[in-house]
């Protein structure tokens, strides 16, 4: 009675209406979450801020710049930058902004990592890259979430320093999201990344856990091992970080094929967390619905692609049998024929529908907390919907291949 | 404060997210149920349309044929631009409904398939009625008009989209000059199965021309160069 393509349009339009649903009952019902005021530290603690860099030498002396003039006592925080295998003056630069330096000559961020937690003093660590800039008041706001002593790490609110070209403003846009996503995850204890974009630490769960590069992104790879170790994650949106994302076409698709690719690596080392009791939020829907959400969008696009491009086949053909003139009258009738008679299936339609009112509701929320509202967004949002959303896709496709035929990732 | 010891995750916590799953799933289902509920009722509303128009045609139809038995005893000059105007006013009705019913996908209906494919099928048997009654109707009265049947298939027929837009275009700038009987090769009728044999009908697209077949698709051009010579100056339209 029911076809098969018509079952996997309703399935995902209800799976896609169940979590805009989810999250704006995580929104708005218990708004002293996602609205909250952020909780004040008793003491300040001391905090050793981490700045793995690799060859950044143009770029560290402005984050440590940001990390020197954040609001907080002098003799309560340490900077330590951690260059690892440069080739250029990042360590000069480093010292030359009067921050403590250890140099590693072996390659990679998780090594230079854990090098930095042995040695740090702080009963916290803050991680940034080198690429990143805080603002002035954000540690300072995050360290009261340690209060409580099950938090195990507090990220921040993570903007675009350089929303520049296409690709620039559609990640100011997806930052603006992925903030949202990640206060809500962190609402229900699944916030599975500490980016590198200011991230507080409990120095003592970090030397337990330690970092490591057997996945593309140790970030999420340690978060997770946070969470099956019981700490909590929280997110505080107060606390803002920029940092600059890449602008050109390759080097952001060689980050988001990382990326992904670190999505499903660790989705796959911690595959034990997956549908369990225990881990419930995030073993049982944030990861699985992660994963189900790409590969929805992939066939969802697959499809798309192939019905364009039998429309073009078809318009082609068309040409050599019904000269062109004649075309564009066809398709003013077509187009003046009573649409209620149109392919569109009304179930489906009905359900999207609701999807992008609901979809909005989310993003006109967001945006109001997390960035203003401005009319540049009313020609952006499409684009980003319509344009971006198929890039991701194309990363998403090119990250499971390289996943799947397990080939040697690339730096 | 920094010391990490680790107190049980509260148990109303635990309650509250398990319940923000339910309450969820609540939501969706209450609003899928509203969206199936007006889906329902827009596929009613469609195929009540599609079935009384269907029904018109159905009666001009048995009045075309009724008018034919009753003119029968009548002399030529005085029947034929009777059945003529009868004729012209099926005809275009015919080809309205059947561009709709070409776009209305029964792969989109849920529950008023067997509706949908009923009057479809109805449709397709008038239309062969009215093809069998023109036929006749040409004969008799001698009339130039070409009468095309064209065979075609809804799904996975991608000249059959192109066809059809050559026909259309056909219709609507020659108007009565052609008369075009669309027959969608799909539906299950013993008596389409029968004119499928006859003009063995082995591909879609396909048009039988004055029971000359074609089979594949014909472009514009050599149409044109088919229909032309009997209907003359109106031709010049196209």
């Amino acid at each position: 009675m029911i076809g098969p393509w018509l079952l996997f349009s309703l399935s995902i339009s209800f799976l896609a209406l169940y979590l805009n649903i989810w999250f704006m009952l995580s929104m708005f019902d218990r708004k002293a979450n996602f609205f909250e005021k952020v909780p004040v530290a008793s003491v300040l603690p001391v905090v050793s801020i981490l700045i793995p860099a690799r060859n950044e030498g143009s770029a560290i002396a402005k984050t440590i710049r940001s990390v020197r003039s954040l609001d907080y006592p002098r003799d309560k925080l340490e900077i330590i930058a951690l260059p690892n295998a440069c080739t250029d003056d990042t360590a000069e630069q480093a010292t030359a902004n009067g921050v403590r330096v250890i140099s590693l000559r072996k390659a990679g961020k998780a090594n230079a990592l854990n090098a930095g937690i042995r040695r740090a003093r702080g009963e916290l660590i803050g991680i940034v890259d080198a690429d990143t800039t805080v603002s002035r008041s954000s540690l300072r706001k995050m360290v009261g979430y340690f209060n409580d002593p099950e938090v195990g790490a507090v990220t921040t609110f993570t903007r675009v320093s350089n929303p520049r070209g296409f690709f620039g403003r559609m990640q100011s846009i997806e930052y603006v999201f992925s903030g949202m996503l990640k206060k809500v995850f962190s609402m229900v204890n699944s916030l599975y990344i500490t980016t590198g974009t200011l991230s507080v630490v409990r120095r003592d769960a970090a030397r337990k856990i330690g970092f490591s590069d057997e996945t593309h992104t140790e970030d999420m790879d340690f978060a997770v091992s946070m969470i099956k170790n019981d700490y909590k994650i929280v997110n505080c949106l107060d606390a803002h970080a920029y940092t600059s994302v890449p602008l050109k076409f390759r080097a952001l698709t060689r980050q988001r094929v990382r990326w992904y690719r670190g999505f499903i690596s660790n989705a796959r080392k911690h595959s034990d967390v997956l549908f369990t009791r225990k881990h419930f939020d995030l073993g049982s829907f944030v990861i699985p619905v992660g994963i189900v959400s790409a590969a929805a969008a992939i066939i969802l696009t697959g499809n798309l692609a192939v019905q364009a491009l039998t429309n073009v086949l078809v318009s082609v053909k068309s040409l050599f049998f019904v000269p062109l003139m004649d075309q564009i009258d066809i398709a003013v009738m077509t187009a003046s024929m009573d649409p209620k008679f149109a392919m569109f299936n009304p179930y489906v339609s009905m359900m999207m529908l609701a999807v992008a009112a609901s979809s909005l509701i989310l993003a006109v929320a967001s945006m109001k907390k997390l960035d203003r509202l401005k009319p540049k967004h009313a020609v952006l949002l499409p684009l980003y919907i319509l344009v971006y959303y198929f890039f991701n896709v194309v990363w998403w496709l090119a990250a499971a291949a390289k996943e799947a035929a397990g080939s040697r990732r690339k730096w | 404060m920094v010391a990490g010891g680790r107190g049980k995750g509260s148990c109303r916590e635990q309650e509250k997210m398990v319940s923000r799953y339910v309450k969820a799933l609540a939501l969706t289902t209450a609003v899928f149920l509203v969206g199936i509920f007006i889906g329902f009722m827009m596929e009613g509303f469609v195929a009540s349309d599609i079935g009384s128009q269907a029904t018109s045609i159905g009666t001009s139809v048995q009045e075309l044929e009724l008018e034919m038995l009753y003119l029968q005893g009548v002399n030529k000059s005085e029947s034929c631009p009777v059945m003529n105007d009868i004729i012209e006013k099926t005809n275009s009705a015919i080809y309205s409904l059947s561009n709709e019913l070409t776009q209305y996908s029964d792969k989109n209906v849920l529950f008023e398939k067997e509706n949908v494919l009923d009057v479809k099928k109805r449709y397709t048997l008038y239309l062969i009625k009215n093809w069998i009654l023109q036929k006749r109707v040409k004969e008799e009265c001698g009339l130039k008009a070409p009468i095309i049947l064209y065979f075609y298939e809804r799904e996975e027929c991608n000249d059959c989209i192109i066809q059809g837009n050559i026909l259309t275009l056909f219709n609507e700038r020659l108007g009565d000059e052609v008369i075009i009987f669309p027959l969608d090769r799909g539906i299950d009728s013993p008596m389409l199965a029968l004119l499928v044999n006859k003009y063995g009908i082995d591909q879609v697209p396909s048009l039988v021309i004055d029971d000359v077949v074609h089979k594949g698709l014909v472009s514009k051009d050599d149409l044109k160069a088919m229909v032309c010579p009997s209907i003359g100056e109106a031709c010049s339209d196209l």
